[in-house]
């Protein structure tokens, strides 16, 4: 038998069950290497039991500080063991008079402290691991997208654009009235050299039966049919026009379409899939994206707005155009215009006022006869 | 030096000596009542952490639920045990989130970018279609992978489970038998079903015994096609009879005779109708299924042979059960689902012959992390 460190001491020829009261039953082990229940006997000394095998085998020394208890067990009123550390060995001790003899030797295995080295391991892993999960979403994925949208060519982003008018919006119909995409084009070119966007751009108006615009990579805009036909006043959409400029200027479009693949990435391996994991995936996919965009819609409702008091143009159309969008708006747009942090937009309200208060401009984008050609561009 | 038997040992599981004698000829899992109020609370703690961390407690919460659980079921007398660890599916994760979800992503959004860039929408769509079959089979290995991890951290009295066999070899067959399945309309499913479960199941030993399976669809094909029937004709029914029942209650509900609620609750229940319906009929595939899996496993030399005495109707009683606790709980009680697997498993498992326990050894520890992640499963049992 090896006798450990702290048995070093003991007068030559000693051993353990000398020194300590040795019991006789109440207590089975497992030695790792084969399901077969060895019958054993346990005594206790100040720093460690040992096991002796009913068979004859080798004693075996379990100093208390490798010996791991196995919680929970059936049946529960026995104490299980792993002793010596010994990944597949277990004692099990049956007899309460044992188990309360074993208690007596080590309490701490029965009461580790609340601050032991694995909690505390566990919970700086879950805090770092959250803290770099803050920090993939609001440095990481942003300068990473930024970086994209820098490096990517030109030539590549318009051709983006322009696959997507084609896949996208031509197969639901562009409307081409030459005098109202002539007035079109000339009122973009206008506040786009306003807005410092002076390379080509290309704005379209589609079949869409929704009210909405966008900005595609390489400065390819498209408005909806829709839009046009809610549009009261050529200033309103002048704002709108504006506003997707404004993305365009600021490169949102290319951004938003590495984002939307990163955060949905990100957001998966987060939160693992599975049946309560992937509901709440997709709600934080959605709130986060939501996120950015809110942080992108203020950016270019900014730059529309100081593009509109540089062409005289009055904001005024912005805050009516938002007033009616959020007036119409129902059942789930009006709750989520409720919920901010659901929402892809900043708040109706907050962009009214923004507007109210930086608007400076007091005409109108366009004449009446130009206007009204304009809203014939689809026929 | 007296005994140290327990009640629930069976007769002669050890003898003076000390050491095991012959386990008794029939064998059967026991699953030992109570735990319940432990178990819900451990799932109660671990859904709130998870949601204030961001879901990454859940490693260690599914860790604690499964030890738990594992805990309840004995064999002679002796409880399983789940030895795997928190830091392990979290190292798991960790791993698969920078080696593979995020280098991956990024590729596949650049080329993507490319291929829209260049007008090449044709060869966009094949590679997107490639990468939809290559994340199938990164799928398929992980499946693989979490049963081997799962395996592996299943010991009874010390000694662990052990799947062998290759996680790429499984997603390959796996790859092709989804085609086949898909050309074939779904026929060619109880074959794939049956091949996959051989597969597993001869992948697998438990203390040095092999598992070895031969089952093959030929006994599920005739109940797969019958099921498939009667879920067809019982989907149809229900569906007419709800379209009959829609225009009424519509009636009924605008002119004021079924108020606000009571007309949600009742479209809610209506709706659910159909899955209930599917369930039926599946249920009888489902039994046929594993007893014939069951009657097909031999273990170790010994050839010890088991049997999965469960039918169809035990089954759908069981799945409908599981479902209602879903459903009416809201998923709060969704620990009762796994209590009532476990008691199924040990209903319905039995071991036929004698477990040869003094020549059953150690089965090696298997390093494998990343299969619970990649699967993105996290089912608890």
């Amino acid at each position: 038998m090896i006798q450990p460190r702290w048995a070093r001491n003991w007068p030559a020829g000693s051993r353990l069950s000398e020194h300590a009261r040795r019991a006789d039953s109440g207590a089975y082990y497992f030695d790792g290497r084969s399901p077969i229940k060895h019958l054993v006997s346990i005594s206790f000394a100040r720093d460690a039991l040992t096991i002796y095998p009913a068979d004859g085998g080798e004693p075996i020394i379990c100093p208390y500080g490798l010996t791991r208890r196995i919680e929970p067990f059936t049946p529960r009123e026995h104490l299980a063991l792993r002793p010596n550390d010994v990944s597949g060995a277990r004692l099990v001790i049956t007899d309460p008079a044992l188990i309360a003899q074993f208690q007596a030797h080590a309490p701490e295995i029965f009461a580790p402290p609340f601050l032991n080295r694995s909690r505390i391991l566990r919970w700086s892993a879950i805090g770092a691991t959250m803290l770099a999960a803050v920090l993939v979403f609001t440095v990481v994925i942003p300068a990473a997208t930024g970086l994209f949208a820098f490096l990517v060519p030109d030539t590549m982003k318009r051709s983006v654009g322009a696959s997507t008018v084609k896949q996208v919006f031509e197969p639901l119909g562009l409307c081409t009235a030459p005098k109202g995409q002539a007035i079109l084009d000339t009122l973009t070119g206008d506040l786009a050299s306003r807005i410092g966007l002076d390379a080509e751009l290309n704005i379209h108006v589609a079949k869409v039966p929704i009210v909405n615009a966008f900005a595609l990579p390489g400065r390819h805009l498209v408005l909806t049919r829709k839009l046009l036909e809610k549009a009261e006043s050529s200033a309103e959409l002048a704002a709108v026009i504006a506003h997707e400029l404004g993305h365009a200027k600021l490169g949102h479009p290319t951004e938003a379409y590495f984002r939307r693949g990163l955060v949905s990435a990100v957001t998966d391996a987060l939160f693992g899939g599975g049946f309560v994991a992937g509901g709440m995936e997709s709600v934080a996919a959605l709130a986060i994206t939501f996120g950015y965009s809110r942080e992108d819609e203020t950016a270019a409702d900014i730059i529309a707005i100081n593009a509109l008091n540089d062409a005289e143009i009055t904001a005024q159309g912005m805050v009516d155009f938002f007033s009616r969008s959020s007036e119409s708006e129902s059942g789930l747009g009006n709750v989520l215009n409720k919920l901010d942090w659901l929402s892809t937009h900043p708040s109706d309200g907050e962009r009214r006022k923004r507007a109210a208060e930086l608007g400076t401009g007091r005409n109108q984008a366009l004449s009446p006869d130009a206007w009204r050609a304009l809203k014939e561009i689809c026929g | 030096m007296p005994s140290d038997s327990k009640p629930n040992d069976p007769p002669g599981a050890h003898g003076a000596d000390g050491r095991d004698q012959r386990a008794p000829s029939k064998l059967k899992l026991a699953h030992v009542p109570g735990g319940f109020a432990r178990l819900w609370g451990t799932f109660i703690a671990t859904v709130i952490l998870s949601i204030f961390t961001l879901t990454i407690y859940r490693f260690w919460g599914l860790t604690k639920l499964r030890t738990l659980l594992w805990s309840r079921v004995t064999l002679l007398g002796d409880p399983f045990e789940y030895t795997g660890n928190g830091w392990e599916l979290f190292v798991g994760f960790v791993k698969v989130i920078f080696l593979f979800v995020l280098p991956v992503t990024l590729i596949l959004s650049a080329l993507n970018f490319a291929f829209q860039s260049m007008g090449l929408f044709t060869i966009g769509q094949v590679v997107g279609f490639l990468t939809a079959i290559g994340f199938y089979w990164i799928f398929e290995v992980a499946v693989f992978l979490r049963f081997r991890y799962r395996a592996n951290r299943t010991s009874w009295r010390g000694i662990r489970a052990r799947v062998s066999g290759s996680a790429t070899h499984f997603a390959w067959r796996a790859l092709l038998l989804a085609a086949g399945v898909a050309l074939t309309l779904g026929l060619l499913y109880p074959y794939a079903h049956a091949y996959f479960m051989r597969y597993k199941l001869n992948a697998l030993s438990f203390g040095g015994l092999k598992v070895h399976s031969t089952f093959s669809s030929r006994t599920l094909c005739g109940t797969f096609i019958l099921c498939g029937i009667m879920s067809i004709v019982l989907i149809s029914a229900i569906t007419f009879g709800l379209m009959l029942m829609v225009g009424p209650m519509m009636m009924l509900h605008f002119s004021g005779g079924l108020t606000e609620t009571s007309f949600s609750i009742t479209t809610v229940l209506l709706t659910l109708l159909p899955t209930a319906a599917v369930l039926l009929p599946a249920a009888w595939y489902w039994a046929r299924f594993y007893r014939e899996a069951a009657k097909s496993v031999r273990i170790g030399e010994q050839r010890i042979d088991v049997a999965y005495d469960v039918y169809g109707w035990r089954l759908a009683r069981y799945a409908l059960g599981n479902w209602a606790i879903m459903i009416f709980s809201l998923g709060l009680l969704w620990p009762m689902t796994w209590l009532r697997k476990i008691d199924l498993i040990c209903e319905c498992l039995t071991i036929n012959k004698e477990l040869p326990i003094e020549q059953m050894m150690q089965e090696a520890h298997d390093p494998t992390q990343v299969g619970e992640e990649l699967a993105g499963g996290f089912e608890i049992v």
